[in-house]
C-alpha cells in the first residue's frame, strides 16, 4: 500500500440502531476498523446494508431516533460522547461529506459563494469576506469552476458541475477526512469518470483520507485502497483492494463478485444471490448471511462471528475462519 | 431577468387582474338582480323619485355604456361623490386607508412573529407535544370569530383590568402631525411621544386580536413547510459542513420554505382585509371597514362601490408584492 | 341466500372500514368532530323541544346574569340567552348548508365542463374564477349581502358567492389531471360518450375532494354568516341569530354583561371546531399527502 499507517479515523464495536415503537432496527451493528492516513476505503454493499448510515453516524447527523454506541475515533479523539456543539466545529472542518446527489444537495436560493462564505466563517470566524471569497475562488479552481460562477445560483449549474462544487465545498477547509456516499450514482456515466478522476486528484493534492460509500463495485475497484464489503449492518470483510477481488473469503463477497456482469461475450449468464438480506428490526445473534449462505454450520445461526483478522490487513467476519471453533460445532 | 424587470413585467401582467375584479364588483353592484336605488331608497319611494335617483347615478343608460363610463371615471381616479356627505369618495376613502393600512400591518407583523417563532419550532420538534400544542392552536383559533376575540378582549383589558382603550384610535386633540396619517409612525417620526404612546394603548387590543386570528393560518403554514423543508437534502448537507443549527433552520430550511408560504399567505391576506373590516367593527376603528359598513347602513349606493374597488385594488396590490418578495427570496422565480 | 350473505360481507367491509378510520390519529379527531355536529343538528332539530323559553319575547327580567332559571342569562329585551342560542343554532346550519349547496351546485358544473372541455371556455372561467376567489370573501359577501338585502335566502346566496369558486378551482384541476389518465383514455377509445366518460369515471374521482371542500366550506360559511350579521347584514331581528346577538350585546359590554357575548360566541366556536375538526381528520384520512403544505 502506498499510504503511511498512521490512523486516522478508528471505529470500535460501533453500533448505530434506529429506535422505533417496535424495536431497535439494528443498521450497523459491531463494526470495527480503521482509516490510514491518506488513504481511500472503499465500504460497498446493497442498499439497505447500512453503509450510508455509518458514513453519516461518523458525522452525527442522523435522525433524532438513532442511538450510537462503541467508538469512533477522529485523530485520537473519540467522537461518540462529543456534544452537538463540539460536532459542529469538526463537520465541514475536520471531516466533511459529499453527498449523492448533487442537484439537491445545494440550497437553491443561496448563491455559490454564499455557500462557500458561510462555511468559512462558520469555522474560521476571524477570516474576512475578502479572505473567505479567495479560499473559495482556490478551491473552486482546484475543482475546475472558473471563479466567475461565485456569483452564480445553483440551478444555473449542470449536476457534473454541481457534484464540483460540493467536492470544493467539502475540502476547502482541508479536511483529514472526507465521506463520499454514493458521489457519482445520481450522474451520467461519462461524467461519473470525470468526478471520480477529480476526487482522487484532488485527495493526492491535499491528502486527506476518505471512504467512499457506493454500491458500484466498479467505483470502489477504480478508487479504493481497501475496501470493506457491508452487509445487513455487519462489515463481513475488510481487506487491500486485489484481495478483495483476486482472493476474497467471505461467501458474500465471493458471492458478491460473481453477480457482477462481466464483459466476456462466452459467459452470458449472470449469477445472483438468492433471497433476500434479513430484516435488521430486533435481529439476534448469528451471522446476517445465514440464510443465503452456501456454507452455512450450526454455530452460524447461534453466534455472530468475530472478527477474524487473516493477516495484517485481511479481516472477514465468517466461522469458516475462526479457529477457535471445534470441529464438532462446525459440522 | 433583473429584479427591476420582473416587477414591471409583474405590474403589467396584473392589468388583466384588475380589469376581472372590477368588472366583478361592477357586475355585482349593477347587473345581478336586485335593484340597489330600490334597495337604497326603499320600497316605498315614490317611483319618479327612484327615476330621478336613476337617472343622477347614470343607472337609466344601457349596461355597456354604465360600464364603460364606470372604467373611465375610475382610471381617471374619480370614484363619484358619496350621496351622503357630497363629498369625494376618493377624498373620504383616502382618509380612511391610513387607519387600516396601520391596523393591518400591526396585525400581520404580530401573526408573522407568532407564525414563524411558532411553526418552525414545531417543525423542528416534529411530533412532540410542542408539535401538538401547534397544531391544536392553529385548529381551536381558526374557529373564534374574531370579532368576538375582539370583545373578550374589551371586556377583559378595558372593561375589568381598565388597562387598555377599547375604540377608536386617539383621544381628540392629540392627533400627531399628518405625514402618512399612520398615527403611530407619525408620532414616532415626530418624536411626539405622547401622542406615539395614545396612539400605541388605542392600537394594542385591535392589531393583537386580528394578529391572533390571522396567526392560525400562519403556525399552519409556517409549520408544514418548514417540516418539509427540513427533510430536504441540503439542509443534511448544510448540518453536515457543521452550519449552526440556528442557520440551518432559519437562513436554509425557512428561508426555502418561504416562497410558498409567501405565495399562499397571499391568497391568505384576503382573510387579513376580511378580519379587518370585522376587527374595525368591533373597535370603533376609522378604517375602509367601517367606511364601507357604515355607507351600507346609509344607503350610498356609490360610495359602497368605491370602496369594494378599492378593496380590489388592495389584493391586486398584495399580489403583486408577494410576487415581488417571492422572487426577490427565490431567484429561480424571475429567471 | 346469496344476497344475504354479500349484504353481510358489505356491512362487514364497511365496519373494518370505519374501525379502522376512528382508530387512526385523523379519524380520532373526525370522531370528534362528528359529535359536535350531531350535538348542534339535534339542537338545531329539536330547538322548539329544548328551549325552556320562546326566544323572541321577554321571558324576564333584562339584563340577568345566568341563573338556574336562565342558564345564559337574559339579554337587554329580558329574551333568555339559553333559548336564542338554541335556536341560533337552526339558523346558523340553514344558511350554512344552503350556501354551501348553492356554491357546490354553482362550481361543480362549472368546473367539471371547464376542465373537461379545456380551451378558451376553460381560460375564461379560470381567470374569472380566480379574480372572485382572490378578494377577501366576507367583503365579497359583504357587497353581494349589501346589494340583495337581508333574508335567508339571500344571506345564502351571498356566502355562496364567495365559495363557488373553491368548488371550481378543486373540482376544474382534478378533472383536467384525470382526463389524460390512462383509464379515461382506454374508456375514450373503447367509444364511451362523453357524458358517460364525465360521469361515469372523472366525477367519481373528485368526489372525495368534494367531500372535504364541502366540510371545511361549511365552517367557513358558519363564520361568515356570523361576520355578516355581526355586521346587521344578516338575518332581520327578532329571529335569534348568534352574530346578531354578539353585535347586540357588544353595546352593553361596558356595563360587564359579559353573558350576552360569551355563549352566542362559544356556540360559534365549537360548531366550527366541529366541522374544522371533521373536515380535517375526513382530509388526512382521505388524501394523507396534501395535507402538510396547505
Amino acid at each position: 500500500m502506498s499510504a503511511g499507517k498512521d490512523v486516522v479515523c478508528r471505529m470500535e464495536n460501533f453500533r448505530v440502531y434506529y429506535m422505533t415503537f417496535d424495536g431497535p432496527v439494528k443498521a450497523v451493528d459491531g463494526v470495527s476498523m480503521e482509516v490510514y492516513k491518506e488513504e481511500t476505503v472503499g465500504l460497498v454493499g446493497e442498499s439497505g446494508c447500512g453503509k450510508s448510515t455509518l458514513g453519516s453516524a461518523l458525522l452525527k447527523i442522523l435522525p433524532r431516533t438513532a442511538r450510537m454506541e462503541g467508538r469512533v475515533y477522529l485523530e485520537g479523539e473519540d467522537l461518540i460522547p462529543k456534544s452537538e456543539k463540539e460536532m459542529q466545529k469538526l463537520r465541514g472542518a475536520k471531516i466533511s461529506m459529499i453527498f449523492q446527489d448533487p442537484m439537491t444537495s445545494l440550497n437553491p436560493i443561496m448563491k455559490v459563494k454564499d455557500h462557500f462564505i458561510e462555511t468559512i466563517k462558520t469555522h474560521k470566524p476571524e477570516v474576512s469576506e475578502d479572505q473567505a471569497l479567495e479560499m473559495a475562488s482556490k478551491a473552486l479552481a482546484e475543482v475546475g469552476i472558473s471563479e466567475s460562477r461565485l456569483n452564480d445560483y445553483p440551478f444555473q449549474f449542470s449536476g457534473g458541475m454541481r457534484q464540483r462544487m460540493m467536492i470544493a465545498l467539502s475540502i476547502v477547509l482541508r479536511p483529514t477526512l472526507v465521506i463520499a456516499d454514493e458521489p457519482t450514482t445520481s450522474l451520467d456515466v461519462i461524467v461519473q469518470a470525470q468526478i471520480l478522476q477529480l476526487m482522487k486528484e484532488i485527495q493526492s493534492h491535499i491528502r486527506s483520507s476518505m471512504i467512499l460509500i457506493t454500491h458500484d463495485l466498479g467505483v470502489v475497484a477504480e478508487m479504493a485502497h481497501r475496501i470493506g464489503v457491508m452487509y445487513a449492518g455487519h462489515l463481513v470483510e475488510l481487506a487491500p483492494r486485489d484481495t478483495i477481488y483476486y482472493k476474497p473469503l467471505h461467501p458474500y463477497t465471493q458471492a458478491l463478485l460473481e453477480s457482477v456482469p462481466n464483459t466476456d461475450i462466452n459467459d452470458m449468464e449472470l449469477s445472483y444471490i438468492d433471497g433476500y438480506p434479513p430484516s435488521l428490526l430486533n435481529i439476534g445473534e448469528g451471522c446476517r448471511f445465514v440464510d443465503r449462505c452456501p456454507k452455512t454450520m450450526k454455530v452460524c445461526r447461534d453466534r455472530t462471528p468475530p472478527d477474524v483478522e487473516i493477516k495484517e490487513d485481511h479481516m472477514v467476519k465468517c466461522w469458516l475462519y475462526a479457529d477457535n471453533v471445534g470441529e464438532v460445532e462446525r459440522s | 431577468m433583473s429584479l427591476k424587470t420582473y416587477i414591471i413585467a409583474r405590474i403589467l401582467l396584473a392589468i388583466p387582474m384588475v380589469l376581472i375584479l372590477l368588472t366583478v364588483v361592477f357586475v355585482i353592484m349593477r347587473v345581478i338582480p336586485g335593484d340597489p336605488v330600490l334597495t337604497l331608497l326603499g320600497g316605498k319611494a315614490p317611483i319618479e323619485v327612484i327615476e330621478a335617483k336613476r337617472h343622477e347615478l347614470g343607472l337609466d343608460k344601457p349596461i355597456i355604456a354604465q360600464y364603460g363610463e364606470y372604467l373611465l371615471n375610475l382610471f381617471k381616479g374619480d370614484l363619484g361623490k358619496s350621496l351622503l356627505t357630497e363629498r369625494p369618495i376618493f377624498e373620504e376613502l383616502r382618509d380612511r386607508l391610513p387607519a387600516t393600512v396601520e391596523l393591518t400591518i400591526m396585525g400581520f407583523l404580530i401573526a408573522l412573529a407568532i407564525g414563524i417563532f411558532w411553526g418552525v419550532e414545531a417543525a423542528r420538534r416534529h411530533d412532540t407535544a410542542f408539535d401538538l400544542s401547534a397544531r391544536v392552536y392553529s385548529i381551536f383559533i381558526y374557529s373564534v370569530p374574531v370579532f368576538w376575540l375582539g370583545m373578550v378582549f374589551q371586556l377583559v383589558f378595558g372593561v375589568w383590568l381598565k388597562w387598555l382603550p377599547v375604540a377608536g384610535r386617539i383621544p381628540p386633540l392629540m392627533e400627531p402631525d399628518h405625514i402618512t396619517g399612520m398615527y403611530l409612525f407619525d408620532a414616532l417620526v415626530t418624536a411626539n411621544w405622547e401622542s406615539a404612546k395614545e396612539a400605541l394603548k388605542h392600537l394594542i387590543l385591535p392589531s393583537v386580536t386580528l394578529g391572533l386570528i390571522i396567526s392560525s393560518v400562519f403556525v399552519r403554514m409556517v409549520r408544514g413547510n418548514v417540516v418539509l423543508s427540513l427533510s430536504q437534502d441540503f439542509v443534511r448537507a448544510a448540518r453536515a459542513r457543521g452550519i449552526k443549527e440556528r442557520a440551518v433552520i432559519y437562513r436554509h430550511a425557512l428561508k426555502n420554505a418561504m416562497v410558498p408560504i409567501m405565495t399562499v399567505l397571499g391568497l391568505q391576506l384576503a382573510l387579513l382585509f376580511a378580519g379587518a373590516v370585522l376587527t374595525e367593527t368591533t373597535f370603533s376603528w376609522p378604517g375602509i371597514g367601517t367606511y364601507l359598513i357604515q355607507k351600507i347602513r346609509y344607503r350610498d349606493f356609490m360610495a359602497v362601490q368605491g370602496a369594494i374597488v378599492i378593496y380590489a385594488l388592495i389584493v391586486v396590490t398584495i399580489s403583486i408584492v408577494v410576487d415581488v418578495v417571492n422572487a426577490w427570496i427565490d431567484p429561480r422565480i424571475r429567471y | 341466500m346469496e344476497t344475504q350473505v354479500e349484504v353481510r360481507f358489505l356491512s362487514a367491509g364497511i365496519g373494518r372500514v370505519l374501525r379502522k378510520f376512528f382508530r387512526s390519529g385523523s379519524g380520532k379527531m373526525a370522531f370528534v368532530g362528528a359529535v359536535i355536529l350531531i350535538v348542534f343538528l339535534l339542537a338545531a332539530l329539536f330547538a322548539d323541544q329544548i328551549a325552556p323559553y320562546d326566544p323572541t319575547v321577554r321571558s324576564g327580567r333584562t339584563f340577568q346574569p345566568p341563573s338556574s332559571k336562565h342558564i345564559f342569562g337574559t339579554d337587554n329585551l329580558g329574551r333568555d340567552m339559553f333559548s336564542r342560542v338554541l335556536h341560533g343554532a337552526k339558523i346558523a346550519l340553514l344558511i350554512a348548508f344552503m350556501a354551501v349547496l348553492i356554491a357546490a351546485a354553482i362550481g361543480i358544473p362549472l368546473g367539471l365542463l371547464s376542465g373537461y372541455i379545456g380551451g378558451p371556455l376553460d381560460r375564461i372561467l379560470t381567470l374569472i374564477m380566480d379574480a372572485v376567489y382572490s378578494f377577501p370573501g366576507l367583503i365579497l359577501a359583504i357587497a353581494v349581502a349589501a346589494v340583495l338585502g337581508t333574508g335567508v335566502t339571500n344571506i345564502a346566496v351571498s356566502i355562496a358567492v364567495v365559495y363557488a369558486p373553491t368548488y371550481f378551482r378543486v373540482i376544474r384541476n382534478q378533472v383536467a389531471s384525470i382526463k389524460s389518465e390512462l383509464y379515461v383514455e382506454a374508456a375514450r377509445a373503447i367509444g364511451a360518450r362523453n357524458w358517460t366518460i364525465l360521469f361515469r369515471y372523472v366525477l367519481p374521482n373528485v368526489l372525495p375532494s368534494v367531500v372535504v371542500v364541502l366540510s371545511m366550506n361549511l365552517a367557513d360559511a358558519i363564520m361568515t354568516e356570523a361576520g355578516l350579521s355581526f355586521l346587521g347584514l344578516g338575518i332581520a331581528p327578532p329571529t335569534p341569530d348568534w352574530g346578531y346577538d354578539l353585535s347586540n350585546g357588544q353595546r352593553f359590554i361596558l356595563m360587564n354583561d359579559w353573558w350576552m357575548i360569551m355563549f352566542p360566541g362559544l356556540a360559534i366556536i365549537v360548531l366550527v371546531l366541529g366541522f374544522s375538526l371533521f373536515s380535517e381528520g375526513l382530509n388526512e384520512y382521505l388524501n394523507p399527502n396534501v395535507g402538510e403544505r396547505e
